[in-house]
């Protein structure tokens, strides 16, 4: 596979739509709009679009004796529309999550006049289940997936990476692949891996480099696919981000962060295996 | 040292009863405000007070323009007026959604539309600004912004109130707790600075007690009445009360005008002057204040000290009375009226020139409620340049010192004295230099913020919940400083650029975490009003993914959506 080496500036403008909701409401849907622009080598600049609507519905559990809960509902949607699909890095995709985030920190005793030791926390885990539709923008690979998930993180060790695993069923409802190779759209199981840190550099703390490693691998694939190699993938970045967050300055003060960041490897939705390099900033008005 | 008399130092959190939110809307409605305002304003109270939140500047501009254009009063100013207001054409107003941009167009829109056609001599802006001094976090914080613009030796009487029915559920009893001892911290914060009246209400049972433990133990130095409230001045209660002011030189400040908070429009009477003659002439040497001068009219018409007017029964008082007084609090309406103000400042020339009355007239300001029509700053500016050097010392110095025990020093001030230099090792700011001579002793600025201090549970829960996601250098610093710490400095706050799930996740782990702490048997935090623990959660989720939220913000917010008991400590 050819690599290709791209370089886009993604620079995206955040609209703060401020919710006019007196306190929050779980269960009111919200919607977000996102416009933005992407440049691409030997290319004109196209206008992209990204829409979302998200919904859900909490529990929260406390406990003095066990660890206290979230138990969740959540469905969103979003969706991203790009001049050229071609050149679109978002997925289109509806999230159905049902589960349960359980935080490995109990409350201790306080007393009133003294200064307390923080209570011990081990992390949390967010697990559930799912049902996803993704597709990429010219919708020739369509799936629809379901199973559960998992996320440890523990963002009070600086060095403890956050693990993601999802183990989904997936039904190829559109796969141009297929039609290509005449294979049916027959159902298979897909496992995905990730670990990724955030690590500050600096006593500064507004450099931040952070390694992210993927790995997919898809069981009962038909024969033909899997010699496409599109069973098993890895894709790997780096990204390091400059924060301006917080800086009282006339430009700045709107520029959330800058970054660069290394991506190389594949990605379920897409056939190639693509080594880039992407950069730019993210402000918001 | 210049001082204001009249100022309402307490938070509306810790009034916003039920007989509160009506009596503000009767306030409101006395003075003329378009109904849409007022039923606005109403909404808004009444969800504070159901599901009470800390609002930051920009949510309560969002709060008060959002109850006002969904209230039913303003669909039908709409219906006639839309047209003239271009804005409001623009946008959709059923919209849940509109941009602080356009949030501040609106509001500048109304108020500018309101002053040039209704009746009401407040805009909308008025309003907003009235409700962010209401609404900061302590008494403290809204003593600072009346003392700012002033001299560092200048003081404030801060006010409390009282807005009881005859009946009261546990939580507006707790809030009147609350209220007093935030005053009682912002006299700690500020001392010789701020100088607190305790509010008397006979309808609450131990209103003595309460009273004679703030004055006696807490610093207060005066009484404040507020009959209109729904209460008699000869109520056989007072009467013990008054007794209680002669023998401690303890003065009192009652509102003495046909407006101000009133929960039946027939309760403004309690307030006629005449039901203090019987009353004084059992107690000569009773100080009292009738605040506002019987109202503006006493002093800008011509009738105003004439006949049974309010005015001239205060002058007839003051001068049978060696302890009658009367402050010029609110007194705003005739600045608009050349012939009005022309008239009140020789009224109040000719009275600070007449022998005993000139001894007996007290600057004030009635700050925050002032508000509502000029800012505090505007009205000492106002007295301090149209009369005479000599008069104006007269009503923010001479005459203040002695009504309020200072000059020469009363029993009352002792007892401030003796709370003050007891708790000097631990005070908020350097005190006033009329203080620190009395004491003879040095003070300690040392005082933790009102609401970031280890004697209430919030901050604790924030620092125990939250501790771990302090970086070291973090952890190590003073408590005090750790309040200002911001979520972006946190360890979680590194995810925001790179990985939204991580980051999302972790804000909703440390709300939880934060819940789970309030809600702890230790601590045995109780929601307030409706609120539900999802809501409370939800709400300190949307501060953790807040780069500029501050430690102190959201003890600030826990504080106030919970109330914690902290008797059985």
């Amino acid at each position: 596979m050819r690599p290709l080496i791209t370089f886009f500036i993604v620079s995206i403008c955040n609209l703060s739509l401020a919710s006019l909701a007196y306190a929050q409401d779980s269960s009111k849907p919200t919607f977000i709009l996102k416009p933005g622009l992407v440049w691409m080598e030997n290319d004109k600049p196209a206008i992209g679009l990204q829409v979302g609507l998200k919904y859900k519905d909490e529990k929260t559990i406390t406990s003095d004796a066990a660890y206290p809960r979230i138990r969740s509902l959540d469905i969103n949607m979003d969706g991203s529309l790009l001049i050229n699909p071609d050149m679109n890095p978002n997925t289109q995709k509806a999230d159905l999550f049902w589960g349960y985030l359980i935080s490995f920190e109990k409350s201790e005793d306080i007393t009133l006049g003294v200064q307390p030791e923080s209570n011990k926390d081990f992390g949390s885990l967010g697990l559930g289940v799912d049902l996803i539709y993704e597709a990429n923008q010219s919708f020739t690979e369509q799936n629809l997936e379901g199973g559960a998930e998992l996320r440890f993180q523990n963002t009070s060790k600086v060095f403890m990476p956050v693990f993601h695993a999802a183990f989904r069923f997936v039904v190829p409802v559109v796969s141009d692949i297929r039609d290509v190779l005449n294979e049916d759209n027959e159902l298979y199981q897909r496992l995905n891996l990730n670990l990724s840190w955030n690590i500050p550099l600096f006593q500064q703390k507004r450099f931040i480099i952070a390694p992210e490693f993927n790995y997919f691998y898809s069981l009962n694939l038909a024969p033909a696919i899997e010699n496409t190699g599109l069973n098993e993938g890895f894709h790997g970045k780096v990204n390091l981000a400059y924060a301006f967050e917080g800086v009282d300055k006339p430009v700045l003060r709107y520029m959330k962060h800058v970054f660069i960041q290394y991506n190389n490897g594949q990605l379920p939705v897409y056939l190639d295996n693509l080594e880039s390099i992407e950069a730019g900033l993210t402000f918001s008005l | 040292m210049h001082i204001n008399t009249h100022t309402h130092l307490f938070t509306l959190h810790n009034v916003l009863s039920k007989e509160a939110i009506r009596a503000i809307g009767n306030r409101l409605r006395h003075k003329r405000v378009p109904e849409h305002f007022v039923e606005g304003l109403e909404n808004l109270f009444n969800k504070l007070a159901s599901k009470p939140k800390y609002l930051t500047e920009d949510e309560l501009l969002e709060e008060l323009i959002k109850s006002i254009l969904s209230s039913d009063a303003f669909k039908t100013f709409s219906e006639d007026h839309l047209h003239e207001i271009p804005v409001l054409k623009a946008i959709n107003l059923d919209s849940n959604k509109v941009g602080k941009t356009l949030l501040k167009q609106i509001l500048n829109a109304l108020s500018a539309w309101g002053e040039a056609h209704d009746n009401s001599r407040s805009t909308l802006f008025d309003f907003y600004e009235t409700f962010r001094i209401a609404l900061m976090p302590n008494s403290t914080a809204i003593a600072d912004e009346f003392l700012e613009h002033l001299q560092p030796d200048d003081a404030i009487v801060g006010l409390m109130m009282d807005i009881r029915g005859d009946s009261e559920s546990d939580r507006d009893k707790k809030r009147f707790r609350e209220q007093l001892n935030d005053l009682e911290e912002a006299s700690l914060q500020r001392p010789g600075r701020v100088l607190p009246f305790f509010a008397v209400n006979p309808k609450r049972p131990d209103h003595f007690e309460l009273m004679n433990d703030a004055l006696k133990n807490k610093g207060f130095i005066g009484v404040k009445l507020y009959p209109s409230i729904g209460y008699e001045v000869n109520h056989p209660d007072l009467l013990d009360v008054y007794t209680y002011c002669v023998e401690n030189d303890i003065p009192i400040v009652m509102h003495c005008n046909h407006g101000g908070f009133y929960v039946e429009e027939n309760f403004t009477s309690y307030c006629d002057p005449e039901y203090w003659e019987p009353i004084l002439e059992q107690l000569p040497a009773l100080k009292i204040c009738f605040a506002h001068f019987g109202g503006e009219e006493s002093l800008s018409k011509p009738n105003g000290l004439a006949g049974d007017s309010w005015g001239k029964k205060i002058i007839d008082l003051m001068e049978a009375f060696e302890g009658v007084y009367a402050d010029v609090s609110y007194h705003d309406e005739m600045m608009s009226d050349p012939a009005d103000e022309q008239f009140y400042l020789d009224t109040l020339t000719n009275l600070l020139d007449r022998s005993i009355i000139k001894d007996r007239i007290l600057f004030g300001t009635d700050s925050w409620m002032l508000r509502m029509n000029m800012a505090d700053e505007a009205y000492w500016s106002y007295f301090r340049n149209k009369l005479s050097v000599a008069h104006f010392n007269t009503i923010t110095q001479s005459n203040p010192k002695r009504f309020l025990g200072l000059q020469p020093l009363r029993k009352n001030i002792q007892q401030y004295i003796d709370f003050q230099k007891s708790n000097r090792k631990n005070v908020g700011a350097f005190p006033a230099t009329w203080l620190k001579k009395e004491v003879g002793k040095n003070f300690k600025v040392k005082r933790d913020h009102p609401s970031w201090t280890l004697q209430k549970y919030p901050a604790l829960i924030v620092l125990k919940a939250l501790g771990k996601q302090l970086y070291s250098k973090q952890d190590e610093q003073a408590f005090a400083r750790k309040a200002f710490i911001t979520m972006r400095e946190l360890k979680y706050s590194r995810f925001s650029y790179t990985n939204e799930g991580a980051y999302k996740q972790a804000a909703k782990k440390i709300s939880l975490d934060l819940v789970n702490q309030c809600e702890h048997s230790s601590v045995n935090g109780i929601r307030e009003g409706t609120l539900t623990k999802n809501q409370v959660r939800q709400e300190l989720e949307s501060m953790v993914l807040k780069a500029d939220t501050r430690l102190l913000d959201i003890a600030i917010q826990i504080e106030v959506m919970y109330n914690f008991n902290y008797t059985t400590s």
